[in-house]
């Protein structure tokens, strides 16, 4: 720390130099002290630098969009906070002249002597009368169920994203605030680990630092940082380290969040440009689901319903943490997993989707009408390619979900709303030799290692695979597998080798760019 | 202060403020709409208080709100006797307390604001994040300042307010207020003074550099 040399006055002085206060003389001292006294130049220095930062001026003001949703947002409310009507009685009061004390007592005694007189006359219930009929029609009330009730009953969907609400907004499609929570890297990974152990989710998810998320806005992950997205406090969507987040088609009512390499979260909500949001948000269009995908892991709120189709290493995890969720796999079977607290549903699909949706529908029309589509058409292009390219998903189920001819035709039958797995592609699979198929599976079996974060299982496997390899795409697919594996290991030195070598035999190979900036990360590592 | 902009600036608020007392007088009539106009005459200078106040414009669209809730709650009890602005603010400046209390007494927040934005200057992250960062530790450093202080210190330093309108706004003698702004001045500055001395000394070819931090 360096020793401060500025009093208060340099302070005041500084403020008026700044603003033009000082006459020529004092101008003039200023700028000398200025030049000679290195302290009062950071003063100033700090004047300028804090006014031009946090100056109003400075401020980002939000678009006019986002204003307008405020500007409906409140006058939604002021409907709400309108002065309710004063009933009958009230409104006479305030007309009629406040009653002396004799007429009040007049009044009193004759309202007595009536409600005496009813109360004698009024003939008692008979025996064989039921209750309804023994209460008298002046005291029976109708039982009026509470709106919020009736609203809880006949709109459960969109009470479940109410309940997103709190946290991101009035609806998805409005300009939304999304808050969430860093986690440590062993949180992050209990929750990859699909652990079903609740207690030791919530213990090892404590909260290390919030962080706040917007819409055109990034957040930041180091190499080994992980974060997590917290929805609320039973659903968090994990980010993986260095990871890019997109959140796009907010105002079409679905948000994606896709994960890529590169360290940088991305929320945009003007992807849709041909649905404006304000327009949206004026016709009060209710949002469906949210569909956040991050890295094929997926959290979603109870009750959201979408489909996913194309994924690229053919895994997704739905997480829930209260309710259930109905996985389906359009090409080969129809699953229903029903989910408990605290536990998650997998499914690995070979080239299909995957359709979740409320356990509770359970006729499949009715289940597929509510599904909501999501597709990426980036991510398909991406998946074909890497499919034509041997390195891509394989026909090789796990847990247990083989492939049924017979489920195929009923899976015709479906209404489904996506066109890419109404017709499975038999193409790559023509194309596809025995050995491209086995050294597929043999990824797959390898990427399956590694969503476990078995890590060295995983790093086993690849150098016995490299040990026989010949060189080529699986090679390549092989070695830069491997860095990352040592990379989690925490061999830093073994890493380095592997990208080196990875660089060295394959130049132009399809994770160059992806191999350069893991080794940079790892060269600044070893050398600190 | 004395520039242009400044005067510029406060015949904007005396403006605005005549066309809020007609609105307000509207709007006690039953008319709905002219409380949007009011919305739309102060939505920005409200918003430029939360946040800065807030240090950031997380959850500032709900801020927004609840501060014309407040005022359309409260508006039967303005009586035209003080500038509408000045009430507003007060007002304001209320809530934004109000929730920095309340953020305080949750987890330690991080504001997207303080993260780099992504470009394509190719510049490390950390360079871009720089601004941000600086922003944050200003707001780092404004959250330990005695809440009056940094009320008189906001509106004096970055909301170009003068001393007697922060007076009419906090409901305090120019005295208190002059105080309040000295102190508050040399607790701001001589804290960043330091903050950066010691970004400086992490920042030295010998030290760990804070990008790679993992």
């Amino acid at each position: 720390m360096t020793k401060r040399t500025w009093t208060e006055a340099d302070i005041d002085l500084i403020h008026a130099y700044i603003e033009g206060d000082v006459d020529e003389e004092q101008g003039t001292l200023v700028e000398q002290r200025l030049d000679g006294d290195a302290a009062f130049a950071r003063l100033l220095q700090t004047v300028i630098a804090s006014r031009s930062h946090l100056g109003f001026d400075a401020i980002p003001m939000p678009d006019e969009d986002r204003f307008d949703a405020m500007e409906h947002a409140l006058m939604q409310k002021l409907d709400e906070l309108a002065p309710q009507k004063a009933p009958w009685w009230k409104n006479l009061l305030s007309l009629a002249p406040l009653p002396s004390f004799t007429d009040a007592v007049a009044m009193a005694a004759i309202v007595a002597v009536i409600v005496g007189t009813m109360v004698l006359v009024w003939p008692e219930p008979g025996p064989e009368g039921d209750g309804k009929t023994a209460k008298t029609p002046a005291l029976a009330v109708k039982k009026q169920i509470p709106k919020k009730q009736l609203r809880k009953q006949i709109d459960w969907q969109s009470m479940v994203v109410k309940r997103l609400g709190d946290k991101i907004g009035p609806t998805l499609g409005t300009p939304a605030t999304l808050s969430g929570e860093v986690l440590d890297s062993d949180a992050l990974y209990a929750l990859l680990g699909r652990t079903d152990d609740k207690a030791a989710i919530k213990k090892q998810a404590a909260p290390a630092t919030k962080v706040a998320f917007k819409p055109n806005q990034m957040f930041v992950t180091s190499t080994n940082e992980a974060a997590a997205y917290r929805l609320d406090a039973r659903h968090t969507i994990a980010l993986k380290p260095s990871s890019r987040v997109e959140v796009t088609g907010y105002s079409s009512g679905l948000a994606m969040i896709h994960i890529h390499r590169g360290g940088v979260l991305v929320i945009d909500q003007d992807e849709d440009k041909q649905r404006p949001i304000r327009k949206e948000m004026k016709a009060a269009v209710k949002v469906k689901a949210l569909v956040v995908r991050v890295n094929n892991l997926m959290v979603t709120p109870v009750g959201t319903v979408f489909t996913v189709e194309k994924t690229l290493d053919n895994h997704v995890n739905v997480g829930v943490t209260e309710g259930s969720v109905s996985l389906m796999d359009t090409r080969y079977r129809y699953r229903r997993n029903t989910v408990e607290k605290g536990n998650t549903a997998s499914c690995y699909i070979p080239q299909g989707s995957v359709k979740v949706g409320p356990y509770k529908t359970s006729p499949v029309d009715d289940f597929l009408k509510n599904v909501t589509t999501v597709r990426d058409a980036a991510r398909e292009k991406q998946a074909k390619a890497l499919q034509q390219s041997g390195a891509g998903p394989v026909d090789q189920p796990v847990h247990g979900l083989r492939p049924k001819p017979q489920m195929q035709k009923t899976d015709q039958s479906y209404p489904t709303p996506n066109k890419v797995e109404a017709e499975p592609s038999k193409e790559p699979k023509e194309q596809t030799s025995m050995v491209d198929l086995a050294q597929q599976r043999f990824f797959a079996n390898v990427r399956l290692l590694m969503s476990k974060n078995q890590w060295t299982s995983a790093s086993q496997t690849l150098q016995d695979f490299l040990g026989e390899a010949t060189p080529g795409k699986a090679e390549q697919e092989a070695m830069y597998l491997l860095g990352i594996c040592y990379e989690r290991q925490g061999k830093w030195e073994d890493a380095k080798r592997q990208y080196e070598r990875y660089g060295a035999l394959y130049p132009e190979g399809e994770h160059r760019k992806d191999v350069r900036q893991r080794l940079d990360v790892i060269i600044k590592r070893l050398k600190r | 202060m004395t520039t242009a902009a400044d005067s510029e600036k406060r015949a904007g608020r005396i403006a605005r403020d005549k066309q809020a007392v007609v609105l307000i007088q509207r709007y006690q009539q039953g008319d709905r709409e002219a409380m949007g106009e009011l919305f739309r005459l102060y939505n920005r200078e409200v918003y430029r208080i939360l946040y800065s106040f807030t240090g950031s414009d997380f959850e500032l669209d709900d801020l927004v709100q609840e501060v014309f809730i407040q005022l359309i709650k409260s508006l039967k009890n303005f009586k035209f006797k003080s500038q509408f602005s000045t009430w507003l603010y007060r007002l304001t400046i209320n809530v934004a307390l109000q929730e920095i209390r309340r953020r305080s007494s949750r987890p330690q927040g991080v504001d997207i604001d303080a993260l780099p934005e992504l470009g394509d200057d190719g510049a490390p992250l950390w360079e871009r994040g720089q601004k941000s960062q600086m922003m944050h530790m200003s707001q780092r450093i404004l959250g330990t300042i005695d809440e009056k202080k940094r009320t008189a210190f906001i509106l004096f330093e970055f909301g170009g307010y003068k001393l007697k309108e922060i007076a009419a706004i906090t409901d305090a003698s120019l005295e208190a207020v002059k105080s309040r702004l000295h102190h508050a001045r040399h607790e701001f500055y001589g804290a960043w003074d330091d903050l950066r001395s010691k970004e400086k000394a992490l920042l030295n070819p010998g030290s760990a550099r804070s990008e790679d931090r993992d």
